[in-house]
C-alpha cells in the first residue's frame, strides 16, 4: 500500500538535517564529566 | 536513536545514582539546550540522557514508501523507494521515544532505577507531563514553560477528525509534508511538520490527573506560546491528591526566556526540585562520596 509506513530495521536512512541549534559548538564537558554517544531503539 | 549519555566521572561499578532525561520542544535537539544542561546536571551527581526524537537531529528516520511494494523477499525483505520524515510532532511517537529512553536509562549499570526524572522543555515539558502521568517508572519530573494541549475547542476536534478521514482515503496527504508546515507564532520553525490527526487524543491536562510523582512547573511570567492557566490547573489537581508540586513563575521573561535570561534561575529551582526528590539529603558524586 503506497501510503504505508515502513520502519525497516534493516533499511535504514542517516538522519542529516539538523537544526541551526544543533549546529552550534558545543561548550567544553567540566573535568568531572564525561560524554558518550549511544543509541536508544524506539519504535 | 542518536543521544548523549553524560555521566560524571570516576564512578565505580557499585555506585547507583539516580537519572534524569532530558527532553527537547519544538525542533530542539540534543545539542541545543540539552547540550548546556545536561553537564550540570551531571556536575551535581546524575547520570543524564540526552537524545533527539526520531526523525529529528541526528536520529534515523521513519520511512514513507514512494512506491508500490513488491512481494517481500524469503527474509521478509524488500528494496524499495522510500522518503524519510522528518521533524515530525507526533505526540504518540514522541511519548514512545521518551519511555524508550527510560527503558535505556533504567538498564544503564551505574543507574538506580527507581530514581528516575523527566526534564522537559516546551512541547517538551507537555510531553513529559503526559508520560509522568503514564509510566510509573518516572519518580520526579520538571517542566520549564510546558505546552499541556488538550481543551480544544470543538471545531478544532471536528477539523482533526474530518482530516483523520481524508487522510485514511488517501484523498490528502496521509502524511503532512507539503501541507503540515507549522503556522502562526510556530511558523519560524520552517523544518517542523504537524499532523493535527496524530495529536487529537494529546492531552498531557488530563494525563496530569494520574502523576503520583512529584512535579515541578517553572513558567514565563509574560509567556505568549502556552497557557500558564492550564498549569496551575494541572498543579492544582496535583495538590488536591496530595502530589508534591510546585511552580516557580520567572519575572519578566517570555516563552523563549528559559533559554535565554532565564536560563540560570531555571537550571537552579529544576536542580533544587531533583535534588530533593531524587538525591536525597545530599548530592551523590564520587568526590562526596570520597569525603564520607
Amino acid at each position: 500500500m503506497k501510503t504505508a509506513f515502513i520502519l525497516f530495521a534493516a533499511l535504514t536512512i542517516a538522519a542529516v538535517a539538523q537544526t541551526p541549534k544543533g549546529k552550534r559548538a558545543r561548550q567544553p564537558l567540566p573535568d568531572t564529566v564525561e560524554m558518550r554517544p549511544v543509541t536508544v531503539w524506539s519504535d | 536513536m542518536a543521544a548523549d549519555l553524560y555521566l560524571p566521572k570516576g564512578l565505580k561499578t557499585e555506585d547507583k545514582l539516580p537519572a534524569i532525561i532530558l527532553c527537547a520542544g519544538t525542533g530542539g535537539t540534543k545539542g541545543g539546550s540539552q547540550a548546556r544542561v545536561a553537564p550540570l546536571f551531571a556536575e551535581k551527581g546524575y547520570i543524564v540522557l540526552a537524545f533527539d526524537y526520531r526523525g529529528w537531529g541526528q536520529s534515523e528516520s521513519q520511512l514513507k514508501a514512494m512506491e508500490q511494494q513488491p512481494a517481500p523477499d524469503a527474509n521478509n525483505e524488500m528494496t524499495i523507494k522510500v522518503k524519510a520524515l522528518r521533524w515530525q510532532m507526533n505526540y504518540t511517537d514522541q511519548t514512545e521515544d521518551i519511555r524508550a529512553a527510560i527503558s535505556y536509562i533504567a538498564g544503564e549499570p551505574n543507574v538506580d532505577p527507581n530514581r528516575i526524572g523527566l526534564w522537559g522543555s516546551s512541547y517538551g515539558g507537555g510531553l513529559v507531563t503526559w508520560v509522568a502521568g503514564n509510566d510509573p517508572r518516572v519518580k520526579c519530573v520538571a517542566a520549564q514553560v510546558p505546552g499541556m494541549g488538550g481543551a480544544r475547542a470543538p471545531a478544532a476536534i471536528k477539523y482533526g477528525y474530518d482530516l483523520a478521514t481524508k487522510q485514511a482515503r488517501g484523498e490528502v496527504e496521509p502524511v503532512p509534508i507539503e501541507t503540515g508546515k507549522m503556522t502562526g507564532k510556530m511558523a519560524t520553525y520552517a523544518n517542523m511538520r504537524v499532523n493535527p490527526v496524530k495529536n487529537i487524543g494529546f492531552s498531557a491536562l488530563d494525563a496530569a490527573m494520574k502523576i503520583n510523582a512529584p512535579a515541578l512547573f517553572v513558567l514565563a511570567e509574560n509567556e505568549e506560546l502556552s497557557s500558564n492557566a492550564n498549569v496551575e490547573a494541572v498543579q492544582k489537581s496535583l495538590l488536591e491528591r496530595k502530589v508534591p508540586s510546585s511552580i516557580h513563575v520567572i519575572k519578566g521573561i517570555t516563552h523563549y526566556g528559559v533559554y535565554k535570561e532565564g536560563f540560570d534561575e531555571a537550571t537552579q529551582v529544576e536542580m533544587e526540585w531533583f535534588n530533593k526528590h531524587l538525591q536525597g539529603a545530599a548530592p551523590q558524586t564520587p568526590a562526596a562520596a570520597a569525603e564520607k
